[in-house]
C-alpha cells in the first residue's frame, strides 16, 4: 500500500486495465468514425491505464469475461515474457515476446469503454446526438462523467449495447421518480467508477439517521445574495447547526480487522473510506457493541433511517444518511442491499487508515500566507529544511540516502517503492559518483530548494484523516441526549496523546483567510482513551464547536487536516470565529438525458485555482498598507470573501446560479476612470487602484515558469534601457543620490509596471530569505571516476542488437525532448505527466525487449549506450532495465543492503538528529519480491 | 541572419506543397507559413485543422496529433484573430544618402551596427508598413549579424545605442521594458547604391561599399572577406574543396 496524507491507498490486487483516451478534435477531423490501432494509440499517447472499479467490473459480467480467468492469463503470460528474456535473444524468442505482449494488451484492454477529452461544447453536443460516434465501429453513448474528470473536460463513454445494462447497474433499483440536483446525481451515480477493492460484505448493515447537534455560537457571516458586494457581519450567539456525522458511519473491530487482512495488512485499521451504490465515507472502528451494553443499559433495538427496528447486534457496519446518499430512494435496508446484489454490487475500499503516520510534514504556502511572522520566526520556521539541504548539499552517501529515502528507513525499506537510482545507492556506497545519480540528487536539490522559496517548509506533524464523535453518534443511534465525550474546543489525537502533547495547529487545504486556521486543545483521559482505543491516528472533533465549519466546510468522509506543534506557528495563530457563508440551494428535478448532459458542461473546467490565487494576491498588496488602514481592512474583508468565492465557483458546477469575484477587486480595466465619473465614483475607483488584486506575488516566480520567465524578461530588459538611457543598472540607479527627473519617472513605472507584486509579505520574504541562503552556493559536484560495468550482467551481445537498441536509444531522447517541451506548453498536470510517463515507459520496455529478448544482455547494451558517452541520457537505461541494474548490484554486493535509521548515540548529523548506518542481507525469496511490479504491459 | 523571421515564406510554402518539404530545424516556420496561407486564401478553422493534419500525418515523420494539436490550434486561432501577410522579403535597397550618414560616424564598428539597424528596419517595414522603421531585434543579434565582437557586457552593448542616439541616429522606446529602437535615418527617396538580395553576411555590402576588398565565393556565392587576392571561396567552402582535393589525390595515389 502506498501512504499519502494519512491514508493508505489500496493496492490494486487486480492488473490495470488499458483504455483509450481520446480528444473529440481527433473524432471530429475523422468526421466522427476513428479507426485506430493500438500501435497507433500507444505512439499517440491516447491509451491509459485504469484501475478496477465496479463500472469496470460490471462491464465484464454484462461481457461474460471471467476476471479470475483473466487475471491467471496475464499471470501466466507475464511469466511467460519473463521466462523467454531470460533466455538467449533469437528471433523466434524475440517474436514469442511480441505475441505475448499483444496477448497481454488485448487481455487487459476494455475496448467498450472510452474516455473523450472534449475541446470545445460543439463537440461535446455532437458526441451526444442519436447518430453519436463510432471507434473501431463500436458505436458509443455518453455514460457519465466523474467529478475529477469534468474539471478536465473528460467525459465517459460505453458501448452502446452494454449501455441500458450498465445504466440500470448503476441506478441499482432507486426510485426513478425521486427528484435531484442533477450535478449532484452525476456525481453519485459516477461514485461506481471510484478505483477500489473488493472487500467482503458485512453481516448486518444500519442505516441511521446523522447526528445532528444545535448550539451558539460566535461566527462571521457572508452574504452574497442581498447586494453587488457580499455582506459580512459578525453574528454573537449564532444558533448554528452542525452535521456532526457528516460523512462517516461505523464499522465493528472484528470486521475492521477481517478487512485490514484482505487488504493485506496485518493490524487493525482504525478506518476505511468506503464505496458501494450510491455509497461514499468513512467508517470508524468504534465498538458500538460496548456502547449498547455498558451506556444504553442493554438496549440493542434502534431504529433505522427508515423508521424500522434493527438489533444492533446483527450488524457489523453503521452508515449514516450522509454517506448512503439516495437512502430515500429505496424502501428499506433490505431493498437496498437486495439491490445491490442483484446488479452485483459489494462494499469496497478506496482508502484505510495506516498503522502509523509519518512524523514530519511540509507545509504549503496556503497555510503560511495569513500568519504574522517576524523575521527571527521566519528564521526559526524555515531552519529544519535550510538544514536539511545544506547537509545533502557535501555529497554524502548517508545523507544522501536519507534525502532521498527520507530519515524513516526501517528494514522494509528497500522493498517498498519503485526500483530506481536511490536504491542502487542502498546497495552500493559507489553509486555516489555514477554520474546520473550526482545529476538525479542535483535536480533534487534543486527543486527542494525551489520548493522552500514557495512554504514546502518541514514541520514535525502529518496529516490525518478527521472524525466526528462516534460517542455523540452512538447517543444518537441510540435515542440518548447527545453529549459526546469531547466538549466544545476539545479534541482527541492519540498520535499527539502518546507524544503528550496537547496543543497543534490545524490546518486544511484548499485555505483562504486565517479564520481557516484552528487550534486544537487535545482531551487525554481514560475515558475518551476507552471510547476512541480503535481510532488510532485519526484526528476527532468534538461536536460542539465550528470547527469543521471554519476549516472551509470540512466533512468527514475521508477529509484530512494537516496538525502541527511547530511553536512558530502555534504562537502566530489568532484564534477568530468562523466564517459562514450563505447556502444557495439548486433546484431539484427529474433529470433527463440532456440536464445530465447541461451539468457536465456546467463543471468543464475548474475556477477554484484562480479564484485561489487571486486571495493570495491579496495578502502581498495587503502587506503594503499599515494595520487598520481604510486599504488594509477593505483586503481583509476582500479576503474573507474569498472563501465565499470559492464555494460559488464549486456551487457553479452544481448549476447553481452563484455570483463571481467583483472584478474591480483585480481587473485594472474595470476600474479605469473616465472622464463623466461622478466625483465619488472616481475616488472609489483611485482606491480600487490601489489595493488592486491583479498580479501575482513574487514566490508564485517558482510555481509558474512562464511567471518567472516573464519577471526575468522585464528585469532584464528594464536594465538594458537604464543602462541605455543613464549608464546605469536599475540597481545602481535606485541608489544613486540626486536623480534628475527622467530617471525619477523612470523608476516610478519600474516600479508600477513590474509583471509581480515584490511588496513585503511573508510568504515574500520566506522566498527572498531562501534565496539569499541558496542562490549563491554553487550546486556543481566534482568529477569522480564511475567504472559503470558495476552495473552489468557481464553478457555478450550481438553487435546488431547494440545498433537497433541504440536506434530505440535516440527515438526515447527524441520523444522525451518534445514531451518535455509539449508538457510545459500545455501546463500538462503533475498526475496526468505521472501516468503518461508510466505508459512511455512501458512503450519503450516493450519496444526494447522485442529487439532483445534477453534481460542480462539488453542491460549490457543499454547501459554501455547510456554510459559510454558523458552526455547520454542515462534514465534510458534505468527506465528500460532499471530492476536487472538492481540484481547485477546486489549479485556483486552479496545481496546486502545498507540504510540509516536514527540513532542517538549515531555519528551522521542530518536535519538535527543523529543516524547510523546499519546493513542487513536480503534472503531468499525476498531478492525476488523486493522488486514488487512484475512484468507489466 | 539573426533576425529568426522568415523572409521569403512563399518559398517555403511552395516547397511544401509540391515537395512535402519542412524545415528541418525550425518545422514551425514551415506549419506556420502554411496556416498564413491557408487563413489568406479564406479557409475556416476547422478546416485549416484538417488540412494541418493531413500534411502533417504525410510530411511529418515525428508528427504525433496530440502533440502538436494545441500548437497548431492557437497558431490557427491567432493568425484568424489577426491574419498577417506572407513574409515576402526579396531585396532591402540602401539609398547613398544612408551611406553618406553611416560613413560619417568615424567609428567602423558603429558603423557597421548602424548598417544592420538599417537593414533590420528596413526589412520589418516591408513586413508591416505601420513599423515605421522601428526594431524589435535583440542586441546581441544586431551585434552578430554586424560581426561586432567588442561589446561583450550588457552595459558596453547598451552604450553602442546610446552612442547612435547621441548621434540622432536611433531614438528609444519610452516603455521601460522596451527594448524597439526606431531608426531614424532612413532616407528612401535618394540613389539607391546597395541592393541587399542575399542576406548572408550583408554587413560586408557597406564594407565592400566603403572599398573593402570584398568578394562573391564562385561556389556558394556568399559574401567574404578577402585575405589573400588569389582567395575565391569563403571560409567554409574552401575546406570543402580542399577535403574533395585530398580525397581525390588520395584515390589516384592509391590507383597508382
Amino acid at each position: 500500500m502506498t501512504e499519502l496524507e494519512g491514508v493508505l491507498l489500496s493496492k490494486q490486487l487486480t492488473s490495470l486495465k488499458y483504455i483509450y483516451k481520446i480528444d473529440s478534435s481527433r473524432l471530429r477531423n475523422s468526421n466522427w468514425n476513428l479507426t485506430i490501432t493500438p500501435e497507433e494509440a500507444f505512439k499517440n499517447e491516447e491509451v491509459v491505464s485504469l484501475a478496477d472499479s465496479s463500472v469496470l467490473r460490471f462491464i465484464r459480467e454484462i461481457e461474460n469475461v471471467d476476471s479470475d480467468l483473466v487475471e491467471t492469463e496475464v499471470k501466466q503470460t507475464k511469466a511467460k515474457i519473463k521466462k523467454i528474456k531470460s533466455e538467449k535473444t533469437s528471433t523466434e524468442n524475440r517474436n514469442k515476446v511480441k505475441e505475448l505482449y499483444n496477448k497481454l494488451f488485448e487481455l487487459l484492454f476494455v475496448k467498450s469503454y472510452v474516455c473523450i477529452v472534449m475541446d470545445n461544447n460543439k463537440d461535446f453536443d455532437r458526441l451526444n446526438q442519436k447518430k453519436s460516434f463510432h471507434i473501431n465501429d463500436i458505436k458509443f453513448k455518453r455514460l457519465l462523467a466523474t467529478t475529477g474528470g469534468a474539471k478536465n473536460s473528460t467525459v465517459i463513454y460505453v458501448d452502446e449495447n452494454i449501455h441500458t445494462e450498465l445504466e440500470k447497474r448503476i441506478n441499482n433499483g432507486r426510485n426513478m421518480t425521486k427528484e435531484f440536483v442533477p450535478a449532484k446525481l452525476e456525481a453519485y451515480k459516477s461514485l461506481a467508477c471510484s478505483t477500489s477493492i473488493p472487500v467482503s460484505n458485512p453481516n448486518g448493515v444500519l442505516v441511521v439517521n446523522d447526528c445532528i447537534t444545535k448550539f451558539k455560537t460566535n461566527v462571521i457571516k457572508i452574504d452574497d445574495t442581498i447586494s453587488d458586494y457580499p455582506v459580512m457581519t459578525t453574528e454573537e450567539d449564532h444558533e448554528f447547526t452542525l452535521t456532526e456525522s457528516d460523512g462517516y458511519g461505523l464499522i465493528l473491530p472484528s470486521l475492521s480487522e477481517k478487512w485490514t487482512e484482505e487488504l493485506g495488512e496485518n493490524y487493525i485499521s482504525s478506518g476505511f473510506c468506503i464505496r458501494n451504490s450510491f455509497t461514499k465515507g468513512m467508517v470508524f472502528s468504534f465498538d458500538y457493541l460496548d456502547f449498547a451494553e455498558n451506556i444504553a443499559d442493554k438496549k440493542y433495538l434502534v431504529e433505522d433511517a427508515w423508521g424500522d427496528t434493527q438489533d444492533i447486534r446483527k450488524c457489523q457496519l453503521i452508515l449514516t444518511t450522509s454517506m448512503l446518499k439516495l437512502w430515500d430512494s429505496y424502501e428499506s435496508i433490505n431493498h437496498y442491499l437486495e439491490c445491490c446484489e442483484e446488479n452485483g454490487y459489494t462494499f469496497s475500499v478506496t482508502k484505510m487508515i495506516p498503522e502509523k503516520l509519518e512524523n514530519e510534514r511540509n507545509l504549503n504556502y496556503q497555510f503560511i500566507q495569513s500568519l504574522s511572522l517576524s523575521d527571527h520566526s521566519i528564521e526559526e520556521l524555515i531552519s529544519p529544511t535550510v538544514n536539511e539541504i545544506k547537509d545533502v548539499l557535501g555529497q554524502d552517501w548517508v545523507k544522501s540516502l536519507l534525502f532521498l529515502k527520507g530519515v524513516h528507513l526501517h528494514e522494509d525499506s528497500f522493498r517498498q517503492g519503485e526500483s530506481d537510482f536511490s536504491k542502487a545507492l542502498m546497495i552500493d556506497e559507489r553509486m555516489i559518483n555514477d554520474p546520473f545519480v550526482k545529476t538525479k540528487i542535483h535536480n533534487m536539490i534543486k527543486k527542494r530548494i525551489n520548493d522552500a522559496k514557495v512554504g514546502v517548509l518541514k514541520v514535525k506533524g502529518n496529516f490525518s484523516i478527521v472524525s466526528g464523535d462516534p460517542f455523540s453518534l452512538c447517543q444518537s443511534i441510540f435515542k440518548q441526549e447527545v453529549t459526546g465525550l469531547l466538549k466544545a474546543g476539545e479534541f482527541y489525537s492519540s498520535y499527539w496523546n502518546e507524544k503528550d502533547v496537547d496543543k497543534v495547529a490545524c490546518f486544511r487545504a484548499p485555505m483562504t483567510c486565517h479564520n481557516n486556521i484552528r487550534v486544537l486543545r487535545l482531551k487525554n483521559d481514560d475515558k475518551v482513551n476507552h471510547w476512541y482505543q480503535y481510532m488510532k491516528n485519526v484526528t476527532i472533533f468534538n461536536s460542539w464547536d465550528t470547527t469543521a465549519e471554519a476549516l472551509n466546510g470540512l466533512d468527514k468522509d475521508s477529509d484530512s487536516v494537516l496538525t502541527t506543534n511547530n511553536n512558530v506557528i502555534l504562537s502566530a495563530i489568532e484564534e477568530l470565529d468562523a466564517i459562514v457563508c450563505v447556502q444557495k440551494a439548486a433546484q431539484k428535478i427529474l433529470p433527463k438525458e440532456s440536464d445530465l448532459i447541461k451539468a457536465n458542461k456546467n463543471s468543464f473546467g475548474d475556477a477554484i485555482g484562480s479564484v485561489t490565487n487571486r486571495i493570495t494576491s491579496m495578502f502581498d498588496v495587503r502587506a503594503n498598507f499599515e494595520k487598520g488602514s481604510a486599504e488594509y481592512d477593505e483586503l481583509d474583508y476582500r479576503i474573507k470573501c474569498g472563501q465565499n468565492y470559492q464555494q460559488n465557483a464549486i456551487d457553479k458546477s452544481k448549476g447553481i446560479i452563484s455570483k463571481d469575484m467583483p472584478k474591480g477587486w483585480y481587473d485594472y480595466k474595470a476600474n479605469k476612470i473616465n472622464e463623466d465619473d461622478s466625483e465619488e465614483t472616481k475616488q472609489n475607483k483611485e482606491f480600487n487602484l490601489r489595493i488592486l488584486a491583479n498580479k501575482k506575488p513574487y514566490f508564485f516566480s517558482y510555481i509558474y515558469p512562464h511567471l518567472m520567465k516573464k519577471y526575468k524578461t522585464y528585469i532584464n530588459n528594464a536594465n538594458k534601457n537604464s543602462y541605455k538611457r543613464f549608464d546605469l543598472s536599475v540597481e545602481e540607479l535606485i541608489t544613486k543620490e540626486n536623480k534628475t527627473d527622467e530617471e525619477i519617472e523612470f523608476l516610478k513605472y519600474y516600479d508600477l509596471q513590474l509583471p509581480l507584486f515584490v511588496s513585503d509579505s511573508v510568504m515574500n520574504r520566506i522566498c527572498r530569505r531562501i534565496e539569499k541562503e541558496f542562490d549563491k552556493v554553487k550546486l556543481t559536484f566534482s568529477e569522480t571516476q564511475f567504472d559503470y560495468t558495476i552495473l552489468m550482467s557481464g553478457y555478450e551481445y550481438s553487435k546488431g542488437r547494440h545498433s537497433a537498441i541504440k536506434n530505440l536509444y535516440k527515438d526515447y531522447v527524441k520523444e522525451v525532448r518534445e514531451y518535455a517541451r509539449t508538457a510545459r506548453l500545455n501546463k500538462t498536470e503533475k498526475s496526468e505527466r505521472r501516468s503518461k510517463r508510466i505508459e512511455f515507459v512501458e512503450r519503450f520496455k516493450r519496444d526494447a525487449s522485442l529487439l532483445c529478448s534477453n534481460i542480462e544482455e539488453l542491460t549490457d547494451i543499454v547501459v554501455d549506450i547510456c554510459y559510454k558517452g558523458n552526455n547520454n541520457s542515462k534514465q534510458f537505461a534505468w527506465d528500460i532495465c532499471g530492476q536487472q541494474i538492481l540484481f547485477n548490484l546486489l549479485k556483486k554486493n552479496n545481496h546486502i543492503v545498507h540504510y540509516p535509521i536514527a540513532d542517538q548515540n549515531g555519528v551522521v548529523d542530518f536535519g538535527g538528529e543523529k543516524y547510523t548506518l546499519v546493513s542487513r542481507q536480503l534472503e531468499g525469496d525476498e531478492f525476488e519480491y523486493s522488486f514488487g511490479r512484475d512484468e507489466s504491459y | 541572419m539573426n533576425l529568426n523571421i522568415v523572409l521569403d515564406e512563399m518559398n517555403l510554402i511552395e516547397r511544401a506543397f509540391y515537395e512535402g518539404y519542412i524545415d528541418k530545424d525550425y518545422p514551425s516556420n514551415t506549419f506556420k507559413a502554411l496556416i498564413k496561407y491557408y487563413v489568406l486564401n479564406g479557409m475556416d478553422k476547422d478546416k485549416i485543422l484538417i488540412a494541418m493534419d493531413l500534411f502533417m500525418k504525410k510530411n511529418y515523420k515525428e508528427y504525433v496529433y496530440n502533440k502538436w494539436k494545441d500548437r497548431i490550434k492557437n497558431w490557427v486561432n491567432k493568425e484568424i484573430k489577426n491574419p498577417t501577410e506572407i513574409n515576402n522579403v526579396k531585396k532591402i535597397c540602401i539609398t547613398n544618402k544612408e551611406l553618406n550618414i553611416i560613413n560619417s560616424i568615424g567609428d567602423i564598428d558603429l558603423e557597421k551596427v548602424a548598417f544592420v539597424y538599417l537593414v533590420h528596419s528596413k526589412i520589418y517595414n516591408q513586413l508591416n508598413e505601420k513599423c515605421d522603421y522601428w526594431v524589435r531585434s535583440k542586441m546581441s543579434d544586431i551585434l552578430k549579424d554586424a560581426k561586432v565582437k567588442k561589446a561583450r557586457t550588457v552595459r558596453e552593448q547598451e552604450a553602442l545605442n546610446r552612442q547612435l542616439c547621441d548621434l540622432g541616429l536611433l531614438q528609444f522606446s519610452h516603455k521601460v521594458d522596451l527594448t524597439n529602437n526606431r531608426v531614424c535615418f532612413v532616407n528612401e527617396d535618394d540613389e539607391v547604391v546597395i541592393e541587399i538580395t542575399d542576406f548572408r553576411e550583408f554587413v560586408l555590402n557597406y564594407l565592400k561599399w566603403k572599398g573593402e576588398n570584398i568578394k562573391n565565393c564562385i561556389e556558394c556565392y556568399k559574401l567574404f572577406k578577402v585575405n589573400r587576392n588569389v582567395q575565391k571561396y569563403c571560409n567554409e567552402c574552401s575546406i570543402k574543396v580542399n577535403r574533395e582535393k585530398t580525397k581525390g589525390n588520395m584515390k589516384k595515389n592509391r590507383n597508382v
